[in-house]
Order: structure tokens, then C-alpha cells, then sequence
């Protein structure tokens, strides 16, 4: 009777094995790549697998990743971060003025633009997109529950006032100068929705959202997949394809099987060791960008030894960031020098990292006087997050890191929420974390992540000139000012050194070889009204 | 030589093997677990391409031994079914013979209790007391036992009945003797055999339960080479690294099978005219 | 037998009762609060505390049970915490894709498995029974992800015959009456669609049937081994009556009493959705509905899915309980 499980046994090993030499071999079709301008073809399904479903349709109720793709599809906002970049450009307004002391924006309205439900777009649109998320008596303000983004970006803090000036001019008042205000408008929350199909679908509009942009929702097959089709009367030009559909595939190597025998076109979240194979499939095309996130380690300054300066620079020496990009990351990340990544503005490359020798991290323990090191908790999340494929994965390679230079780390998990929660409570040690930028403003990162009073520094780090400078910098709109501001910001972080700054992570996206046209954005955006398939 | 007695050669043949492999896995292990080797990271098995003989199964992504990580892996396997068995045996095993023994009304609450947890989804049931408590080997092993509890009732308190309404039973209590009494000398001998087939089957299903939460993330944490574990671990790298998730699900498998084959024999050892 | 019928489904109502109130804490009690798992990593305390109100997680349990089950007697289980949505309309569209995924796995795993269970015990001790054994034993200790890649691998990738993932391949459309897509498609007229939602539910279905599959032919050969050993069949086979009308007509009625019980008790737990098969065929069902709410603490969620998997657990045993009666009638004195 034994013979069965040897049988299944080898088989298994055979089959898996013969697989590989299957993918090898597959690779062999050679295709000439196209480079030069090329005239788009239009029509075409294209099929984009990813991990998990939307939550919520409604732009301005959404806050995770996979609801945010189809907002980037279905609608516009006033100004928009121009394809690939986080520069701002003109959309559904064509321009804008704002007053000398930095309070009133005047946005002039794109004219004879039109919902997908038919109809118009005006300045009431507008306001009523942001005011129900505004003001607490605005008669939609509590339809489909609090407005997360808009909480959680404290728009309520800064937005003072909205009027309709005429048809096509919205004028917006702050309650004090706030430099970044122009890029929130970018974001999802405050796409403009169609306020008749708000009032029709009500609580319901969550599943049914119609807004301005290039393609059209038309079903919602919940865990399945999403299916939308080209808006022809689309402000900007019909988009090439004819339907998009966002199917939902949570094994990631199952996806990558899709990918390879066509079934979808793009696949999100490849695992990192697949990376190699895909580049060497000659039907699939490999696309990456550096990633506008950081992964960290979080030394809590409150608890000592990592109140001592000197402790924390050790912990910077001691960590090996290029083998760690290496394992965890499969090599798809830069090691980080500044919590700033460098495709945000203000970046200063200036700065000279940390340079990876456990002989100098003994010694500054020593000098700290600790020079048999000491024990210590390193928290690790379970969950992958955009800035860290795998926590625990990390975490190992930290502690087996940290033990060189005689530091015995300790690795704690908790449930995501429960290890949010934690960490701002300030009961860690060292805990991993990170940061994925919303809007492309520094502020966006250094305020979120340093200053005193934000619940996300969880280095619970405090410095008074660094906050002085922060908050300048928030109140400023000179640019040049700005950046000198920052600059200076970083290089305090620095020399304190309350994180190890970890890594970078790139965002990369295999897909198919037909797909052209489609740019990966620094904000995670996923648009596709110029991708067409060959 | 029948077939039961095959099953039970070859299941406790494979069982002592994986006991011994546990219990000498630090002098049988090339390697230590827990060894970072990054530069041997992905060695596949000895045999294949770039194969080194230092290696027999290969090596995982931190270059770690996977032969030393299955053998030292087998402790903590071995561990999760004996400790979930004996949570699920003992529980059970007092609600089913109290139902079956105390009278009408305790029976009646008592199996009312266990239909609760019948229907109670068992998957959720374990994946919430692991959320209580926090994701650990021994957690899982609780949430397992515990999941395993109102099956071993049933068939306790069934066993009990039939059981109780035998001559001898009625003979002892007529004679005087207590429940308890009756209990121990007369019916646990009698309803041994059945349980100790249900307790190979529910050591064998322990284990691929456990290694089942594992896979989810709920049970053992890295770096314990607990199978379950190494096989999610190897979940990403089925295409860059098939034996990194192979070795595991083998190991996973034969145990299963190993106990399993121990309880058919059991059960064609202990009941000769085949009845079930 | 009415009155036993009416009597064991009032008896129903405690058990869900304790089921409902066991859920409610238990989801209650886990670690983790909704609102920051919503928020991530932009859990501002204030953005926390609005949300907090918003959702009545500040109320006191008794108010918040008290509200709850007022509003499920009504047939309202309340709006999903994570996607605001009538958690009566989640369900009901991830319901019909376990059903039928679950009812397709049941259905094999019980021919396949009481023709195996009999024709081993017939030749007990042959090449059939030693095989059909061992092959049992294998699926029982099969880890489930290894074995749906395995079937992937094969059957998708290698032979190109069946899909990878998904119920239904894009740009086929069947209109929903039942949410079974088989059903469905067979009512629309449209042979091409059912079809393809048969090849989508062959993989699913067979790696999901693996373990009941070895737990019926398990029992069936043992019940039927039982059987022979009776009395009236040796007389049966005395007088000469050929083997197979023996099978048929005493061993397989009586046999069927044990059968019933497994698949019963099977079917119940197939319910509640078997995550990782939904998951490596990509199947929107109930288990990744139900996992997902347990990660992100979507309170409503787990309490509408516990309710509804028990209700169909004890209404299926309910089920195989009145079988019996129609099986055996001497069971009917007896209660």
C-alpha cells in the first residue's frame, strides 16, 4: 500500500519540475520590439488580473488600493497629476487663480463636459462633490458613511469655504495658507461626481458610481470582476480600448499563470522571485518605476537604549540594506538613504548613507556603553503593504543582522490592526513600517511622518527646529523656499537618526507584450485612457 | 496476513521513523535551522542543476538547510497533533461520557452544546480563536483541539450509550456499583479501542489542519521550520524554487498518511469481522 | 412524524441563538478595531474616533446585540463595516457560487465514493480495494493548496483543457434566476455557457471533493462490510440469490444510513466555504467573503455568515435526519 504516496511523490516532483523546463522553453519566440511612434489601434478588451476586489466605488468614500483604480478610470478631478508624474495639470479645470495671501483658489470650469449619465458638468457639480464631505449639514453628508480620505487628510482643517461663483467659476477658501491644498485636489477623494446619480442611487451610489471620466462602469460582479466600457463622448478624446474589466485572482502565482497563457493582459503583485522568469518571456514585457513610498524601521526614541543617539546610528551601520533589497524584494527596490524618496522634489542627494559595517556599529555601542549590546523587541508586520512585500521576511533578516553586532532582536507580531494601534501607542521597540505618498508634496512625508503632534510618528521623535521648519514649509508657496526648507529637514532626520531608513520599494507591473501606451504613475494611479492593445 | 495488519506495519513503521527523526534531529541535521547562508540561497536538490551534495533537498531563500528544517520541523508537527489530539480527545472525550452517563437533562444540554459547535463554522471558529489569542504555533494547536472537540463527544457519548445498555454494565450497576466505577472498570476498556482509532485519525487530521492555519498566516510564526509554515513560505517561489514548497507538502502528506494507515489497521486489528 | 418535524425545527431557534450571541462576542473580543484597520496606515485619532461613532462601535454590547437582533428577525443584517453595503446582498452574491461549487464537489464525492466503497468491500482485500484505500488515505492528507496547484499545473497549464481561474469566462453573460450558474445558462438556452461553466467548476470541484470523496468510500465500504456480515444477507446469499441483487436490494438500503450521515455532515462543512480552494481557483464564494472579514473585523459580516452557515448546517442535518426515517421505518417507532 505505501507505493501510493512514493507514486503521487514523484509524480508531483516530476510535474513540477518538468514544468520549469516548460517555462524555459516557452521563451524561445523571438518578436522584434517595436519602439518608434507607432499609431495607436483602438477597440479591444483589456483584462487587468489583480489581488483583491474594491471595497467602495464612491471616489470620496474609498481608501484602499483596488477602489482607487477603478476611481482613477470612471472619474476626473479638478486638476489632475500630469501621466507619469506628480506635476499638476489643468482637467476638468482648464485654469485657476489664487489670491496674494494664499486663502482663495478660483477654478474656471471646463465647459460642455458631461456625466456618463448625461448630465451636465457645472460648478454645482463641484460643490456639491466636496461640500457633502465638508460641511456636516449638507443632506448627503452622512449618506454611505464618513469620508475617509478627507478625514484622514484633515481637509476639515483646511478648507474654510465653497462657492459657486457663476456656472463655470468655483471659488475655494482656506482657513490658512496650506501649500500642498492644490495637489490634494489630485487625489481621488475629490473627484467630482454626477450629484444626480448621488441623489438616485443613495446609499447605493457606492456600487454605482458615474462621473466624468474616460470609461463608463457598467457591472460589478463582487470577488469576480469589474467591468467597464469606453466613454465615446470622454472630454479628452474617446480612450482607445473598448472595455476594461479589472478581474480579481488572489493567488499570485495563479495570476501569473494567467498572464502567461493570455488570459488577462496586466497582472498586479507578481512574486518577486517570478520577476526573472517574466523577463525572459518574450510575450510579456516587464515595467517598473521607482516607487513614491518608504519602508522603514521605526527606532522608538522613547525607550531607552534608543533615546541615545548613538545607539541608533549603530542600528543604522548594523542593518545590510542591500542584501535585504536582495531577499525581500526580490533586488526591486532602492536602499533608502532619506525618508524622502528621490522622486519626490526637495529629495537631497547630498546626504551620504549610513554605510553598512557591523565593526563601526560595535564601536558606537561601545561608546554608548554597551559594548555587549542588549537585548530588544522587533515588531513586524504580517501583511504585505506596498512599501514591504513581506515584513516577517524582513524582520528575520534584521535580527540576523542586528545579532552580529550582539543586539539579540526579539521578532513581535500582532494582527494589522491591533499592530497599528500598538505602534502609535509607543509600545515597541523597533517596529517596521512605511509610507505610501499620496499627492507628491515633501509634506506629504516629512510632515506625516516627524511631526510632533502626527499620530504616524511612531519614532515618537521630537526635534523643535525640525518642527519649526516643517511648519514653515506647510505655510510657504514658494517652491524654492520650500525645498531649501526641506533639504535642511533631512538632513536633521539624519544626524538623529530615529528610523533606519530601509527601502524604496519599485513598483513594477508585468503585462503583456500587445499592451502600449500605459504609464506607471508615482501615485499608484492606474489609468488607461491612452493604452491601447497592438 | 490481512490488509489491517499491512496498514498497521507500514503506518507505525512510518510513524517511528518520523518519532526518531524528531527526536534526533539536532545529530541528524546537517545543518542548524535557523542558519542564514544567503550566498546558498536556492540551491535546488542534490542531483539537479547547481544541486550540492551539503544540501540533499536544497535550500530556501535564507540559504537555510530545508532537510534540517524538515527535521527539525517534524518536532513541532509531531507536537501540534499529539497536544491537538489530547485537547480534542479529553474534551470530548468528558462531555461525550458525561452525556452518555449523567441522565436525560444533562445529556440533552450537553449535546445541544455540541450541535452549537458543530454548526459553528469550524475554519471561522479556529481563525477567531487564533485572532483572540494572537498567531502562534500553540494557538493553533488549541484552536484544533478545541475544533476536533464536539466530533470525539458524539462518537463518545454514542459508544457510552451502546455501551451502558449491555448485560455486564447492567449486571455492575445492579450489583451496586457507582457510576464512576462503572465508568473506568467496565466501559473504558470496552470503548478503548474505538477511541484510540479516532485518536490516530484526529492526530492525523490535526497536523494537516494545523499546517493549514500555519498556511494562513495563523499558525506557527517564522523562523520555526513548522511545515505549514514552510510550505506558505514557499508559496511565492513555486515557479523559481518547485522543492522549497514540495518538501514541505511531502512531509505534510506523509504524515498524514502515516497515522491514517495507523488507524485503519488499529481498527481492523481491534474488530476483526471488519464492522467499522 | 409532522409533529417531529415541527418539533425539530423549533429546536432549531436556541441553537442559532447561541450561535448568533457566541459570534457577536467572539468578533467582538478578537483584538483589532475595524476603524484603524479601515484607515491603515492614515489612522488619525481623530479620523478613528469619527469613524468609531459612525459605525455605533462606541455603544454599549447589550445595545449593540439588542439592535442587531431586532433587525435580523426583520430580515435586515445590517450594512457591511467595510463596504457600506447591505450585507443581505453580499451574501447573497457569493451564496450561489458555493453552492454550487459545494453541491457539484458533493455530488461526484458521493457516486465516486460509494461505488468505490462498494466495489472494495466486494472484493475486499483485492488490488481494488488496496488502491481505492490508499488513494483514500492520500486525499485525506493531501495539503489542500498543493494539491489545487497540482491540478492547475496539469490540467490548465500543461494540457490547455480546462481555465485557470473564475465561474464564467469574460464576455458570457447568464442572465440570474438562481445564482447556480449551471442552472442559470441551462434556463437561458445558452449551451455554449454552460459549458464553460462547467469547465470552470471541474478543477474547484475536485480538489474540494478530495476529502469527502475518501471519507464516503471509507464509510460506505465499511458499512457495507458491516451489512454482509448480517444475518439475512448470508441467508440471502444462501439461497442463492446472485451477488449483485444482494448489493442492490439488502446491503446498499441499509448501508445507505451511515452514507447519509457523512455526506450530511460534509456538505454542512463544504459551506462555510473552503477558503484556500476558493482562493487558488479564484472562486468568489463565501470563504474568501468570510476570511476577508475576519482580517478586516467586518463585524456584520461574520455575524451574517456564521448565522447562515449554521442555519444550513442544522437544516441539512435536519434533512439527513428525516432520511432516515424514510429509509428506515422501524427508526420511526423509535422517536
Amino acid at each position: 500500500m505505501p507505493v501510493w504516496p512514493a507514486l503521487v511523490a514523484v509524480a508531483a516532483l516530476a510535474l513540477l519540475s518538468a514544468h520549469l523546463l516548460g517555462v524555459s522553453a516557452a521563451q524561445t519566440t523571438p518578436r522584434s520590439d517595436s519602439a518608434g511612434a507607432e499609431i495607436p489601434r483602438r477597440g479591444g478588451t483589456l483584462i487587468y488580473g489583480r489581488g483583491g476586489d474594491s471595497v467602495n466605488l464612491d471616489p470620496a468614500h474609498a481608501i484602499d488600493g483596488e477602489s482607487l483604480k477603478i476611481a482613477d478610470n470612471v472619474f476626473d478631478t479638478l486638476v489632475r497629476y500630469r501621466l507619469g508624474t506628480t506635476e499638476l495639470e489643468p482637467a476638468l479645470a482648464t485654469s485657476w487663480e489664487v489670491s496674494k495671501d494664499g486663502l482663495a483658489y478660483t477654478f474656471h470650469l471646463r465647459r460642455g463636459v458631461t456625466f456618463h449619465d448625461g448630465t451636465p458638468f457645472d460648478a454645482d457639480a463641484v460643490i456639491f462633490s466636496l461640500a457633502r464631505q465638508l460641511d456636516p449639514r449638507h443632506p448627503f453628508h452622512k449618506v454611505g458613511g464618513r469620508y475617509l480620505y478627507w478625514d484622514a487628510m484633515r481637509m476639515a482643517d483646511i478648507v474654510e469655504r465653497l462657492e459657486a461663483l457663476d456656472p463655470y467659476r468655483v471659488r475655494i477658501t482656506l482657513k490658512q495658507p496650506e501649500a500642498p491644498f492644490l495637489a490634494n485636489l489630485g487625489m481621488n477623494f475629490a473627484a467630482i461626481v454626477s450629484p444626480a446619480a448621488a441623489r438616485r442611487y443613495g446609499e447605493t451610489f457606492s456600487s454605482h458610481p458615474v462621473g466624468t471620466g474616460p470609461f463608463i462602469f457598467e457591472r460589478w460582479r463582487k470577488d469576480d470582476r469589474i467591468e467597464l466600457r469606453a466613454n465615446p463622448s470622454y472630454w479628452e478624446g474617446r480612450p482607445y480600448l473598448d472595455r476594461l474589466i479589472f478581474r480579481s485572482i488572489p493567488d499570485n502565482s495563479v495570476r501569473y499563470l494567467e498572464l502567461r497563457g493570455g488570459a488577462i493582459h496586466i497582472m498586479e503583485f507578481p512574486n518577486p522571485d517570478d520577476l526573472p522568469l517574466i523577463e525572459r518571456d518574450r510575450s510579456l514585457q516587464l515595467l517598473s518605476q521607482p516607487g513614491m513610498n518608504v519602508g522603514y524601521l521605526a527606532l522608538n526614541t522613547r525607550r531607552p537604549p534608543f533615546d541615545n543617539p548613538l545607539v541608533r546610528r549603530a542600528v543604522n551601520h548594523a542593518i545590510n540594506k542591500e542584501a535585504l533589497v536582495q531577499v525581500v524584494f526580490g533586488g526591486r527596490a532602492q536602499p533608502a538613504v532619506n525618508p524622502l524618496p528621490p522622486v519626490i522634489w526637495g529629495y537631497h542627494d547630498g546626504i551620504a548613507a549610513y554605510a553598512y559595517d557591523p565593526a563601526r556599529a560595535r564601536r558606537l555601542l561601545a561608546e554608548a556603553g554597551l559594548p555587549n549590546g542588549f537585548p530588544a523587541a522587533l515588531w513586524a508586520m504580517t501583511v504585505p503593504r506596498p512599501y514591504m512585500p513581506d515584513g516577517l521576511k524582513a524582520a528575520e533578516a534584521i535580527r540576523a543582522d542586528l545579532s552580529q553586532v550582539g543586539v539579540t532582536a526579539r521578532i513581535v507580531t500582532y494582527e494589522w490592526g491591533t499592530y497599528l494601534a500598538k505602534t502609535r501607542n509607543g509600545e515597541h521597540d523597533m517596529a517596521l513600517l512605511g509610507w505610501t505618498g499620496d499627492n507628491g508634496d515633501p509634506d506629504n512625508f516629512l510632515a506625516v511622518l516627524f511631526e510632533a503632534t502626527s499620530n504616524a510618528n511612531i519614532a515618537f521623535y521630537q526635534n523643535a527646529e525640525l518642527q519649526d521648519l516643517l511648519q514653515r514649509a506647510k505655510r510657504s508657496t514658494a517652491q524654492t523656499v520650500r525645498e531649501g526648507l526641506y533639504r535642511r529637514a533631512q538632513e536633521i532626520i539624519h544626524g538623529d537618526a530615529p528610523w533606519v531608513p530601509l527601502a524604496h520599494a519599485v513598483q513594477v507591473l508585468p503585462m503583456r507584450r500587445n499592451v502600449q501606451g500605459f504609464v506607471l504613475e508615482p501615485t499608484g494611479k492606474r489609468r488607461l485612457h491612452r493604452t491601447w492593445l497592438r | 496476513m490481512g490488509r489491517g495488519s499491512l496498514s498497521l506495519l507500514a503506518g507505525s513503521a512510518i510513524v517511528i521513523v518520523m518519532v526518531l527523526a524528531a527526536a534526533l534531529a539536532p545529530l541528524l541535521a546537517p545543518h542548524p535551522p535557523l542558519a542564514h547562508d544567503l550566498p546558498n540561497r536556492l540551491r535546488p536538490p542534490w542531483g539537479f542543476a547547481a544541486g550540492d551534495a551539503r544540501h540533499l533537498l536544497g535550500t530556501d531563500d535564507f540559504g537555510r538547510d530545508l532537510l534540517s528544517r524538515l527535521l527539525h520541523g517534524a518536532r513541532y508537527s509531531l507536537l501540534v497533533g499529539f497536544l491537538s489530539m489530547g485537547i480534542a480527545l479529553l474534551g470530548g472525550g468528558v462531555l461525550g461520557a458525561a452525556a452518555g452517563f449523567a441522565g436525560r437533562l444533562a445529556d440533552v444540554v450537553l449535546m445541544r452544546a455540541v450541535d452549537v459547535m458543530l454548526a459553528f463554522p469550524a475554519i471561522l471558529l479556529a481563525i477567531i480563536i487564533v485572532a483572540l489569542l494572537g498567531p502562534s504555533l500553540g494557538h493553533a494547536m488549541l484552536a484544533v483541539g478545541v475544533v476536533g472537540i464536539p466530533h470525539v463527544a458524539r462518537l463518545t457519548r454514542a459508544t457510552v450509550m451502546a455501551e451502558l445498555a449491555r448485560d455486564y454494565v447492567l449486571a455492575a450497576r445492579a450489583a451496586g456499583a457507582g457510576a464512576p466505577r462503572v465508568l473506568l472498570r467496565g466501559i473504558l476498556p470496552n470503548i478503548a479501542g474505538p477511541l484510540a482509532v479516532q485518536a490516530s485519525l484526529t492526530f492525523a487530521s490535526a497536523i494537516v489542519e494545523a499546517a493549514g492555519l500555519s498556511f494562513l498566516g495563523l499558525g506557527a510564526q517564522p523562523p520555526l521550520p513548522e511545515w505549514g509554515a514552510m510550505l506558505n513560505a514557499g508559496r511565492p517561489l513555486l515557479f523559481r524554487a518547485w522543492w522549497v514548497i514540495t518538501f514541505p507538502g511531502l512531509a505534510i502528506l506523509l504524515a498524514g498518511l502515516a497515522f491514517n494507515l495507523l488507524g485503519d489497521g488499529l481498527r481492523d486489528l481491534l474488530d476483526p469481522a471488519g464492522r467499522r | 412524524m409532522l409533529p417531529l418535524v415541527l418539533r425539530r425545527c423549533l429546536s432549531i431557534v436556541p441553537t442559532l441563538f447561541v450561535v448568533s450571541v457566541l459570534m457577536f462576542l467572539l468578533a467582538r473580543l478578537a483584538p483589532g478595531d475595524p476603524a484603524v484597520l479601515l484607515l491603515g496606515e492614515r489612522a488619525t485619532p481623530e479620523a478613528v474616533a469619527a469613524l468609531r461613532r459612525d459605525l455605533g462601535l462606541d455603544d454599549p454590547l447589550l445595545a449593540q446585540y439588542g439592535r442587531y437582533a431586532l433587525k435580523v428577525l426583520r430580515g435586515d443584517f445590517g450594512l457591511s463595516l467595510r463596504t457600506r453595503a447591505p450585507v443581505g446582498e453580499e451574501l447573497w452574491e457569493r451564496f450561489p457560487a458555493t453552492l454550487e461549487l459545494a453541491l457539484v464537489s458533493m455530488l461526484w464525492a458521493t457516486a465516486v465514493g460509494m461505488l468505490a466503497g462498494v466495489l472494495a468491500a466486494l472484493r475486499r482485500g483485492g488490488w481494488f480495494d488496496l488502491l481505492s484505500r490508499a488513494a483514500a488515505v492520500t486525499g485525506v492528507s493531501m495539503p489542500v493548496y498543493w494539491l489545487g496547484l497540482l491540478l492547475l499545473l496539469i490540467f490548465s497549464v500543461w494540457l490547455g483543457w480546462l481555465p485557470l481561474s473564475g465561474r464564467l469566462s469574460i464576455g458570457l453573460e447568464a442572465p440570474r434566476v438562481s445564482g447556480l450558474l449551471l442552472v442559470d445558462t441551462l434556463l437561458a438556452g445558452d449551451r455554449g455557457a454552460f459549458l464553460d461553466a462547467l469547465r470552470h467548476l471541474i478543477l474547484p470541484a475536485l480538489a474540494l471533493g478530495s476529502i469527502p470523496v475518501a471519507l464516503v468510500a471509507r464509510m460506505t465500504r465499511a458499512s457495507v462490510l458491516d451489512v454482509l456480515h448480517q444475518d439475512y444477507v448470508r441467508t440471502a446469499r444462501a439461497k442463492g440469490l446472485p451477488p449483485r441483487r444482494v448489493v442492490g436490494k439488502h446491503v446498499l438500503k441499509n448501508a445507505l444510513i451511515a452514507i447519509t450521515t457523512v455526506v450530511g455532515l460534509q456538505f454542512g462543512l463544504l459551506l462555510s466555504g473552503a477558503i484556500l480552494t476558493e482562493t487558488i481557483f479564484s472562486w468568489p464564494g463565501m470563504g474568501r467573503w468570510l476570511i476577508q472579514a475576519v482580517y478586516e473585523r467586518d463585524f456584520q459580516v461574520l455575524q451574517c455568515g456564521a448565522l447562515v452557515v449554521a442555519t444550513a448546517f442544522v437544516l441539512i442535518n435536519l434533512l439527513v435526519d428525516l432520511s432516515y426515517l424514510a429509509v428506515d421505518p422501524r427508526l420511526r417507532q423509535r422517536s
